[in-house]
């Protein structure tokens, strides 16, 4: 090996990247050659001089804390979006939309209120029939009480025909097939 | 000459359990994340501290490389191949930051409003006399890194002060390992030159 080789070399040589055979030629050189051994030790000094004054930085706990909040921030699952943000997000069909969900609001509002209506005019109806029912029971209780304690055909006659002369009792035909004349 | 096996920073690599730990990460373990990052925050805060000479800016990539690295980390075919990965988003960071403009000038020991040393930095040393000394010297390390040409600079940080090998700079910065060989090599000779006068002394 000549020097300038061996010069070439002395850099690799210092930080272990020759190959064993090269590594050795050098090796030899160096045994051998005073001013490649000064130039490789002033080569050493100067490695060894930036290693003991090179300034470190420490790190800071901050420069963590941020990363972490960070990468935080990017796993967060997204939050699933609501209608508002569904129809903000789709501007294509946003407008329609909206339109279309307002007619269905107004529409089962009003039939709602219709049926609510339907039904109070239905229960006011039926209340009325009951009561009425109520009465005429009540007439007809008194009427059958009034006959079988005093025996008068005349109150089987309705009020309404009392004034007229070809009403009878007994005109009132009894369409009861199973009771016979004696009973 | 022994091959440096060891990497700046007091921390050791176990291959095995950092490709455990980018498994679980690319599954969303954000705890295998954070050991991942404790293991290389300090590299790659240091690199592009060296890259870009400011402190505060080398936080704010350093942070924004490692919020990339965790989105980009399911791309990482070759899980053994992370340090050079790595280390080459935090270039990319640096470069898209300031392709345009040289590194910041500014001196890192600024002071802030309380008149100390913005900067946090790693000084162990009690005596002043020697930490005054030593704080010299650090400046002028730094300064001799600045003055190196972007193309030597990058080589020269990641070889001589992050012990990358040859083969993980190449990686890093996409060129042909007898490339990289030449120009570390020529990157120690021009820093050789700049602190000839302190290595005698």
């Amino acid at each position: 090996m000549d020097c300038e080789r061996c010069a070439n070399d002395l850099t690799a040589y210092l930080d272990g990247e020759l190959s064993g055979t090269r590594s050795l030629e050098v090796k030899s050189h160096l045994e051998i050659c005073q001013p490649c051994r000064e130039e490789y030790r002033s080569l050493e000094l100067t490695a060894r001089f930036v290693e003991t004054h090179v300034r470190e930085l420490q790190v800071q706990p901050k420069i963590w804390n941020h990363v972490q909040a960070h990468i935080s921030v990017m796993e967060a699952p997204a939050p699933s979006p609501g209608l508002f943000q569904l129809l903000t997000m789709n501007p294509w069909w946003s407008a329609p939309a909206t339109v279309v969900a307002a007619a269905a609001l107004v529409l089962g509002l009003w039939s709602y209120m219709h049926n609510q209506a339907v039904k109070r005019d239905l229960t006011q109806y039926m209340t009325q029939y009951i009561q009425a029912r109520e009465v005429q029971e009540q007439a007809h209780q008194t009427q059958v009480f009034n006959l079988e304690n005093t025996g008068a055909e005349a109150d089987l006659i309705h009020p309404e025909y009392a004034d007229n002369p070809f009403v009878t009792a007994n005109s009132i035909p009894d369409m009861n097939p199973f009771r016979s004349e004696d009973q | 000459m022994a091959k440096r096996n060891s990497k700046p920073g007091g921390v050791t690599v176990d291959p095995a359990a950092l490709v455990r730990w980018i498994k679980k990460a690319k599954r969303g373990d954000l705890g295998a994340y954070q050991k991942i990052y404790d293991l290389f925050a300090r590299k790659v805060l240091n690199f592009i501290y060296r890259m870009v000479n400011s402190a505060d800016e080398a936080e704010d990539l350093t942070q924004e490389t490692f919020i990339a690295v965790y989105q980009k980390l399911e791309s990482l075919k070759d899980n053994s191949k992370f340090e050079p990965w790595l280390f080459r988003i935090a270039r990319n960071f640096v470069y898209q930051k300031y392709r345009t403009r040289a590194p910041a000038t500014v001196s890192v020991d600024a002071l802030d409003d309380d008149g100390q040393p913005a900067t946090q930095l790693i000084d162990a040393r009690k005596n002043p006399d020697e930490a005054f000394q030593a704080q010299e010297l650090e400046n002028v390390v730094q300064d001799v890194i600045n003055s190196l040409p972007e193309k030597y600079r990058e080589v020269f940080v990641l070889s001589a002060i992050r012990r990358l090998s040859y083969l993980e700079i190449a990686e890093i910065v996409g060129r042909s390992l007898p490339s990289v060989k030449t120009d570390i090599h020529r990157a120690r000779l021009e820093v050789r030159k700049l602190v000839k006068d302190y290595l005698k002394v």
